[in-house]
């Protein structure tokens, strides 16, 4: 279940097209220089990545926030954005200029958030769809909190494949670090293998 | 002054939305999804509409066929963070005229509402 070296090239070329159009219409709605780049892309197993993981401890006591859509059509799965709640506090008051945004939930950071991940989540998953030719069906983006693991289980239920991007914003000489996370159903991640094949 | 609906489940966006509009003489009805958006429209004069797609319970597809299904004549324009190709020719087959990706810049909100609305006589 493997990408060959030009799936994986491919792949991550569509991400990088959907990363680069949504940093476009970041910039546009919040009138705010942003600068988004994804420094590594890892693709695996989740059984494996969950084990990598479980040694990280930090995820034991870091509380998460997340923005994740599922997705239905020729491959399916659920595409997530992930922030420590420290970080996404600091994001959202950063590209808002408010200074009084704290970590707690509240409307304005949950409202920011859930639409800076529906952009970035639409503009990734429509970039694949629409250079592989195929239409996806999406959820609403749903805002949660909770540790990394937690969050990890509630997107990866039922999926097997796990495409991780390591995510940076850069605003206003701030750098808030984040997770791009796409997972994929077995058999989905078989379809997707086919039609990344049609393109390279 | 003109009654501007915008249905969309997101705050952020109805008020983007709603600052640029407010700006430029117009009055903001807002809704929170295609229910929302149908009985604002049944208990408000609403000259335009700008259409979200994807929202909780009742999504925009849901009050693009109730307005259909009423022969209603308001124009209607999708904002959408959907850039999928297939997605803007489906909304065309349902006869929307004006498929526009969030965020839309502030031209092109006045200028789809100059193109659409109805002038009065």
């Amino acid at each position: 279940m493997d990408l060959s070296f030009e799936q994986t090239e491919a792949l991550k070329e569509l991400i990088n097209i959907g990363v680069g159009r949504a940093a476009s219409t970041l910039n546009e709605m919040l009138n705010t220089h942003i600068t988004l780049k994804i420094p590594r892309i890892s693709i695996q197993k989740i059984e494996e990545y969950i084990k990598e993981r479980s040694y990280n401890k930090e995820d034991e006591i870091e509380p998460y926030s997340s923005v994740q859509m599922k997705f239905e059509g020729p491959f399916a799965g659920s595409a997530g954005l992930l922030f420590p709640n420290k970080s996404a506090a600091k994001l959202v008051s950063t590209l808002l200029n408010e200074a009084d945004i704290t970590d707690q939930m509240d409307e304005l950071k949950t409202g920011t958030l859930s639409e800076i991940g529906n952009i970035l989540i639409n503009s990734i998953m429509g970039a694949i769809s629409n250079i592989l030719d195929s239409h996806l069906d999406y959820s609403v983006a749903e805002y949660s909190e909770g540790k990394y693991k937690q969050i990890l289980q509630q997107s990866t239920e039922n999926s097997s494949i796990l495409l991780i991007a390591e995510t940076q914003f850069e605003a206003k000489k701030m750098r808030i670090s984040g997770e791009i996370i796409i997972v994929f159903t077995l058999k989905s991640f078989g379809i997707l293998k086919q039609a990344l094949d049609n393109i390279i | 002054m003109k009654n501007i609906l915008i249905v969309d489940d997101s705050i952020i966006m109805r008020n983007w939305i709603k600052k640029i509009l407010s700006n430029n003489n117009y009055d903001c009805i807002e809704a929170k999804n295609g229910l929302d958006g149908l009985n604002k429209i049944e208990q408000n004069n609403i000259d335009f509409v700008f259409l979200d797609l994807l929202m909780p319970e009742y999504d925009g597809f849901y009050l693009l066929e109730k307005l259909k299904e009423q022969k209603s004549e308001v124009p209607v324009v999708i904002l959408s963070a959907d850039i999928q190709i297939s997605s803007k020719q489906k909304c065309e087959k349902l006869g929307i005229k004006e498929f526009i990706n969030k965020p839309p810049s502030k031209e092109k909100l006045l200028m789809v509402l100059e193109k659409y609305m109805k002038k009065d006589d």
